[in-house]
C-alpha cells in the first residue's frame, strides 16, 4: 500500500503530466491527499499536497489555505496558521470556517474584541455562535453569551451540545431549573459526554442531592477518566457526605490534574513567542499525556519532529504513544528510524523493545526476539522486554529459558504482575504445580482483579485434585469478568464436570 | 445630615438578669421592603471634614507591580478617646529613595472632623505600604499600628500619644512583599499574635523582563498598546508569616512551627474567625491565582490547612481564581460564619456558605452575588448591616489593575463602582441579595482598593472608609433617616484576653432571633475596621440577651439591653454561663 509520502511524489508527477481541463479535478485529488496526509498526522507532506492543489487551480484556493491554517494551528504555529486564514479569507470572504478558526486564534492570542468582532458576522453559522458564547462566558457577558446559544439553537435545536452549553450557562447564573431543562434534554440526546453528566451532578448538589450527584460524578469520569472539573466536584460532593477519605483521594488527582492544565496554559502562552522550541513542545506533549490527551500530545511531537526528524527522546515517546494508540506502522517507521540513527545511543533500547513487540504483534517471532535481545544487550532492566521474550521463547517450548526470562523481568520490577502470570503458566505447562500455585498466588496478591490469575488457579487446583478449590477459583473468575470474555464458557464447561463428578 | 451624638457611648448599661422595662416590641422583620424612599444614602464626605488626602502609587511607565495593588488604611482610636481616628498607607514613587517618598498619614477624629497630625504623631513611616493593623500588642490598653510594606514592614508602639518604631526589637520586620496584615490571639494566651500575607517574590529588576501582562498579550497588539502590569503567575509565591507574641510586644517567627508556611501563597487578604466554634482562631487567606488557604487551629500552636476539601480553595469548578478581599460573617443567620471573596473581573466574587460539617457550598449564584459581579474586579469587602435590620450586607469596592484596561477589553474599565448587596434575606431558599449601591448613592468610579468600616461620627450607624490608589480616599457616611430602627455598639474590653477581645464571638437574641458576630479588626483588603461590634435591632428597641464568648474560655450573659447605645463590656462583669 501506498503510504502518504509516496502518494505525494505520484500525484506530483500526475500533477505535471495532467493537461490544463483537468486541472481542477487534479488539484481536487491534491487537496484530498492532503487531507489524507494530514490525518495521518504527515504534515509536512500534506502541506505540499495543498501548495501544489494551489497551483493546479485558484478555485480550491481558499480550503488549500484553511486546511494549511489548521495544520499550523495544531502545530502551535499561531502566526503561520493566522496568515493561511487570512488568505483563505481573501480568497473566499464568505468562508466561514476560516473566519472562525482565525478568531479562535486571536483569542488565543489575548485579542478577545478582534475574536468577537470576526465571530458577529456570522450570525447563522452554528460553530461561530457557540464560540462566540464562550467568549461572551469568559468574559462575564453571560446574557450575550445565552442569547448567542440561543440563536444557535433555533438552527440546530437538537444539538445536545448546544443545550449542554446553555445548561452549563444557566447553571453559572444560579438559574437551576433552566439548567435542569437543558441538561436533561442534553442528556437525552447524547448520554456518553462527561461535561453533561458532571453539570447534572452539579445540579444535584444545588438541589442537596449529593449521593446522586456522586453516582453523576462518577459516571463521567468513567465517560472520561481525566476530566479535571469532575474530580474536584466529585471530592466536594464526597467531603459533603463525610467519606472525606475518598474525598481526598479526589481532591488529590484534581490538584495533580490542575497542575498539568495549569503547566499546559503557561508552555503554550510561551509557545507563542518561540513556535520552534522543542523543549516547550516536548513538555507540552507530557503535560497533555497526564491530561489523558492524547491526540495533542502526539501533535505537539509530531511538530518536535517537523523541526528535528531525527529528535530521539521524541521518537522514543512518539514511538510508544503511536503503539499504544495501535498504530503500528507509524511506530515501526519511528523505531526503525532512531535505530538507524543513533547505533550506539542507550536510549534506542526502548525503540527495539517497542519494535518487538510490534513484530510480535503481527508473528514476526525471529526478528521480534532480536529486538528483544538486542534491546536487553544495551539495557537489562527492561521488564517489559524480558517478558517480551519469555513470551516468544514460550512460543517456541523453549519453557526453560522463557521461565529465566520471566524471573528476569520480576526481578526488573517485583510488581509487574504479566511477567508473574507469565511465569505461572511456565510453571503449569512444566507441570510444576507448587510453584505454578505460589506464582498465580502472587498474581492475585498484587492485583486481586486480574481475572486471568483465577483461571489458572483453577487449572492447576484442578490438575491436583483440590476440587472444591479449583471450583471457587472457577467461580471467582466468572465474577471477575463481563460475559463477552471467551474464557467464560471454558470456566463454565469446567464447573460443570467438576460438579457431576463431586 | 447626620445627627452628631457626642459619644454617649460605654455608658455600660448592663443590666445583669434584670426585667424588661418596656413591652417587647413587635418582632423585627427582614422582609420590610428596604430602602424605598432612598432612606439611606452613603455620602462621600471625605474632604468636607478634613479628610483630604490622596494616594500616591507613584505610577510609572515601567508600571512596577506594587503600584496596582497598593491603597490601604483603616479606623482605629489611637488616642483613646472614643472616637475613630484615620490612619492611611501611602505609596510614592517606587525608584525614588525612601526620603523623598510620601509618608503615611493620621488623622485625629475632633467630634466628627478630622485633623491631619504632624508626622503621624511618630508614625510617619515612608516606605512603599500596603496593609495596616491595628492592635494592642502590649496589653497597655492603646493600639499599636502594624504596616505591611512592600519593603520592610514596620511596627509602632503607641504609648497613647506618640507612636515609636519598634520594628527591629519586636523582630518583625520582614521584609517579603506583605499585603494584609491581621492581630489575633490564635494561641489564646491573652495576647495579641500577627498573621503577615504575603503576596510574590518581586524585585523592580523584575519589571525589566518581559512578563505576561495582567490581560493581552503585548505583541499581540503590535506594540499599540502599552506595557501593562503583570500578572502574578510570573512571580513565585512567597510564604506568609504568623508571630507569635512573648506577652511583651515582642514577637517569635514560628510560620514553620505552627504549618501555615507555604511557598506557593500569593496572599492578598487575611481574616481570622473561629469558623468551626471550637473557640479557637481559624484564619482564612485568600491568594491570587492560586488556591486560597483555610487553616484551622488544631488547639496545640499548630494549623491544619483544608480549603480544598472544604470546598473554599477554588471557583465552582475546581479554578484558581484570583481572590483578593475577604471577609466573614453569618450573612443567613445560621450561627456560622460564612466567607466572601472578592475575584478578578469575569470572576464572581465568591460566596461561601458554611453548612457546619467542616464543609463550605458555594452560593455565589444562588446568593444573586455572582453574576453582577462579573465586570467587576474586587478588591476591599466587608460584611455590614448598613440598615440595622440584623441580617448582614455585603460591601465590595471595585478598581480594575490595568489602568489601560479600556483599550484591551472595552467592557469594563479602569475606575468602577463600588457594589453594595441588600441581604433581602430567604424565603423558602438561600439568602438573596440585591445589588443596591447605585440606591445608595455609591454611584462614583475609582480605582479602590481598601476597605474600612466603623462608626466615625457615632450615630450609631456603619460608615465606610475607601482607599483608592492613586487616588483621594472616600469616607462614605451612612445617612439613615429610617425611622424606628435601632441599633447597638459593643465595645469589649479584655482582662484575662486581649484588651479589645479579638476573637471573641458574640452572640445577640433580638426577638427570638440571634445574631452571631466575632470582634475582627483586620478584614478586608490592606485595612482596619473598628474593633466595636455592630449589631442592627430592626425597630425592637431592646435585646433581651447578649452572651459574650470571650477567648480566655470565658463565657458571660448580660440581659436586657436597651438599644441605640454604645455598650461597653468589661471581661468578667457579666452572668457566667456554661
Amino acid at each position: 500500500m501506498l503510504n502518504a509520502f509516496c502518494l505525494f511524489f505520484f500525484y506530483l508527477f500526475l500533477a505535471c503530466n495532467s493537461s490544463s481541463d483537468s486541472n481542477l479535478s487534479y488539484a481536487q485529488s491534491l487537496f484530498e491527499q492532503g487531507r489524507l496526509a494530514s490525518e495521518q498526522q504527515l504534515y509536512q507532506q500534506a502541506l505540499k499536497f495543498f501548495q501544489l492543489a494551489r497551483e493546479k487551480s485558484p478555485n480550491i484556493t481558499h480550503l488549500t489555505h484553511f486546511e494549511s491554517g489548521n495544520i499550523y494551528a495544531l502545530l502551535g504555529q499561531s502566526d503561520l496558521a493566522s496568515q493561511e486564514y487570512e488568505l483563505a479569507l481573501t480568497a473566499d470572504p464568505h468562508h466561514n470556517e476560516s473566519r472562525h478558526n482565525l478568531a479562535v486564534l486571536r483569542a488565543d492570542q489575548g485579542r478577545l474584541p478582534e475574536a468577537v468582532a470576526l465571530l458577529e458576522d456570522m450570525s447563522d453559522y452554528v460553530p461561530a455562535l457557540t464560540t462566540l458564547a464562550l467568549f461572551s462566558a469568559k468574559q462575564g457577558n453571560y446574557n450575550q453569551a445565552a442569547e448567542s446559544l440561543q440563536r444557535a439553537l433555533k438552527i440546530e435545536p437538537t444539538s445536545a451540545e448546544l443545550h449542554r452549553e446553555l445548561g452549563s450557562l444557566y447553571m453559572k447564573q444560579g438559574l437551576f431549573e433552566n439548567a435542569a431543562d437543558a441538561l436533561e434534554y442534553a442528556w437525552k440526546i447524547d448520554s456518553t459526554h462527561a461535561e453533561t453528566a458532571r453539570l447534572l451532578g452539579q445540579l444535584n448538589m444545588h438541589r442537596q442531592l449529593p449521593q446522586v450527584a456522586v453516582e453523576l460524578f462518577h459516571r463521567a469520569l468513567t465517560l472520561r477518566p481525566t476530566h479535571t472539573e469532575t474530580h474536584y466536584n466529585l471530592a466536594t460532593a464526597l467531603a459533603k457526605l463525610g467519606r472525606r477519605e475518598e474525598a481526598q483521594e479526589y481532591m488529590q488527582r484534581f490538584e495533580s490534574l490542575a497542575e498539568h492544565g495549569a503547566y499546559v496554559a503557561q508552555l503554550r502562552r510561551s509557545l507563542d513567542e518561540a513556535p520552534n522550541d522543542t523543549k516547550l513542545h516536548s513538555e507540552l506533549a507530557n503535560h497533555y499525556l497526564a491530561l489523558g490527551d492524547t491526540r495533542r500530545a502526539r501533535t505537539h511531537y509530531q511538530s518536535i519532529l517537523l523541526i528535528d526528524s531525527l529528535h530521539l527522546e521524541t521518537i522514543v515517546s512518539l514511538s510508544h504513544l503511536l503503539l499504544r494508540q495501535r498504530d503500528l506502522t507509524q511506530s515501526l517507521s519511528l523505531c526503525k528510524r532512531g535505530i538507524l540513527a543513533y547505533p550506539n545511543n542507550a536510549q534506542i533500547a526502548q525503540l527495539h523493545s517497542t519494535a518487538g513487540y510490534i513484530d510480535l504483534l503481527g508473528k514476526k517471532y525471529a526478528r521480534a526476539e532480536s529486538h528483544f535481545i538486542r534491546s536487553l544487550q544495551i539495557d537489562s532492566t527492561q521488564p517489559h522486554a524480558w517478558n517480551n521474550l519469555g513470551n516468544i521463547q514460550q512460543l517456541h517450548n523453549d519453557l526453560d529459558a522463557a521461565r529465566g526470562s520471566f524471573e528476569q523481568s520480576i526481578a526488573a520490577d517485583s510488581l509487574f504482575v504479566d511477567a508473574h502470570f507469565n511465569l505461572a503458566v511456565t510453571y503449569q505447562r512444566q507441570k510444576a504445580w507448587p510453584s505454578a500455585l505460589q506464582s498465580f498466588r502472587t498474581v492475585l496478591s498484587i492485583d486481586p482483579q486480574y481475572a486471568r490469575g483465577y483461571l489458572g488457579l483453577a487449572a492447576v487446583y484442578e490438575a491436583t485434585d483440590s476440587t472444591f478449590l479449583a471450583l471457587k477459583a472457577y467461580r471467582q473468575f466468572l465474577d471477575q469478568t463481563d460475559d463477552n470474555i471467551p474464557e467464560r464458557i471454558h470456566a463454565k464447561q469446567r464447573i460443570a464436570r467438576l460438579e457431576s463428578t463431586r | 445630615m447626620p445627627t452628631y451624638l457626642l459619644i454617649v457611648c460605654y455608658t455600660a448599661i448592663i443590666s445583669c438578669g434584670s426585667p424588661s422595662q418596656d413591652t417587647p416590641e413587635l418582632p423585627a422583620t427582614n422582609k420590610q421592603e428596604k430602602n424605598q424612599k432612598n432612606s439611606i444614602t452613603f455620602v462621600d464626605v471625605a474632604r468636607d471634614i478634613g479628610l483630604n488626602w490622596r494616594h500616591d502609587n507613584g505610577a510609572s511607565v515601567y508600571k512596577y507591580f506594587p503600584e496596582t495593588m497598593s491603597g490601604g488604611g483603616g479606623f482605629f482610636d489611637f488616642d483613646n478617646d472614643g472616637d475613630l481616628d484615620v490612619y492611611t498607607v501611602n505609596g510614592g514613587a517606587l525608584d525614588s529613595s525612601m526620603a523623598t517618598r510620601p509618608p503615611n498619614a493620621l488623622f485625629r477624629n475632633d467630634r466628627g472632623n478630622f485633623t491631619q497630625l504632624k508626622h503621624a504623631a511618630g508614625a510617619d513611616d515612608r516606605s512603599y505600604g500596603m496593609g495596616f493593623a491595628a492592635g494592642d500588642i502590649d496589653g497597655d490598653g492603646d493600639l499599636d499600628l502594624y504596616l505591611a510594606n512592600f519593603g520592610a514592614n514596620v511596627l509602632f508602639r503607641n504609648d497613647g500619644s506618640q507612636f515609636y518604631d519598634i520594628s527591629q526589637e519586636s523582630a518583625t520586620n520582614d521584609s517579603l512583599w506583605g499585603s494584609s496584615c491581621a492581630f489575633a490571639d490564635y494561641d489564646r494566651d491573652g495576647d495579641l499574635d500577627l498573621y503577615v500575607a504575603n503576596y510574590v517574590r518581586y524585585s523592580l529588576s523584575d519589571a525589566d523582563q518581559d512578563n505576561t501582562p495582567y490581560m493581552s498579550d503585548l505583541d499581540s497588539y503590535d506594540g499599540t498598546i502599552e506595557k501593562g502590569y503583570p500578572h502574578p503567575a510570573n512571580f513565585p509565591g512567597s510564604p506568609d508569616r504568623l508571630f507569635n507574641n512573648d506577652g511583651t510586644g515582642t514577637f517569635s517567627e514560628v510560620s514553620e512551627q505552627t504549618r501555615i508556611y507555604d511557598e506557593e501563597g500569593k496572599g492578598l487578604g487575611v481574616v481570622f474567625a473561629d469558623y468551626d466554634v471550637d473557640g479557637w482562631p481559624d484564619v482564612y487567606v485568600a491568594n491570587d491565582a492560586v488556591r486560597n488557604f483555610l487553616y484551622r487551629n488544631a488547639q496545640n500552636g499548630t494549623f491544619v490547612e483544608g480549603a480544598s476539601l472544604a470546598g473554599v480553595a477554588y471557583g465552582q469548578d475546581g479554578q484558581m481564581e484570583a481572590g483578593m478581599g475577604v471577609d466573614w460573617g453569618d450573612y443567613d443567620g445560621d450561627a456560622l460564619l460564612d466567607i466572601t471573596v472578592t475575584n478578578f473581573q469575569a470572576e464572581p466574587n465568591s460566596l461561601y456558605h458554611n453548612e457546619g460539617n467542616q464543609f463550605f457550598s458555594i452560593e455565589t449564584f444562588t446568593s444573586g452575588t455572582g453574576m453582577i459581579t462579573l465586570p467587576y474586579l474586587g478588591f476591599g469587602t466587608q460584611f455590614i448591616d448598613y440598615d440595622h435590620d440584623g441580617d448582614l450586607d455585603l460591601f465590595t469596592a471595585n478598581g480594575h489593575v490595568l489602568d489601560n484596561i479600556e483599550q484591551i477589553d472595552r467592557s469594563t474599565q479602569y475606575p468602577q463602582r463600588n457594589l453594595f448587596f441588600r441581604n433581602d434575606g430567604s424565603s423558602n431558599g438561600p439568602v438573596r441579595f440585591k445589588e443596591v449601591g447605585l440606591q445608595l448613592g455609591l454611584t462614583s468610579e475609582q480605582v479602590s482598593r481598601g476597605t474600612a468600616s466603623g462608626d466615625y461620627d457615632g450615630d450609631g450607624d456603619v460608615d465606610i472608609l475607601v482607599f483608592n490608589t492613586g487616588e483621594e480616599l472616600n469616607l462614605f457616611r451612612n445617612d439613615n433617616s429610617e425611622k424606628d430602627v435601632n441599633w447597638l455598639w459593643v465595645n469589649l474590653h479584655g482582662t484575662k484576653s486581649n484588651r479589645h477581645g479579638v476573637g471573641a464571638r458574640l452572640i445577640l437574641s433580638v426577638n427570638g432571633t440571634e445574631q452571631v458576630r466575632e470582634v475582627r479588626g483586620s478584614r478586608s483588603y490592606l485595612s482596619q475596621s473598628d474593633y466595636r461590634v455592630h449589631f442592627g435591632l430592626a425597630n425592637a428597641r431592646y435585646a433581651e440577651w447578649l452572651e459574650v464568648h470571650w477567648l480566655s474560655g470565658l463565657k458571660e450573659r448580660y440581659e436586657q439591653l436597651a438599644s441605640n447605645q454604645f455598650l461597653h463590656i468589661e471581661e468578667g462583669s457579666g452572668k457566667r454561663v456554661p
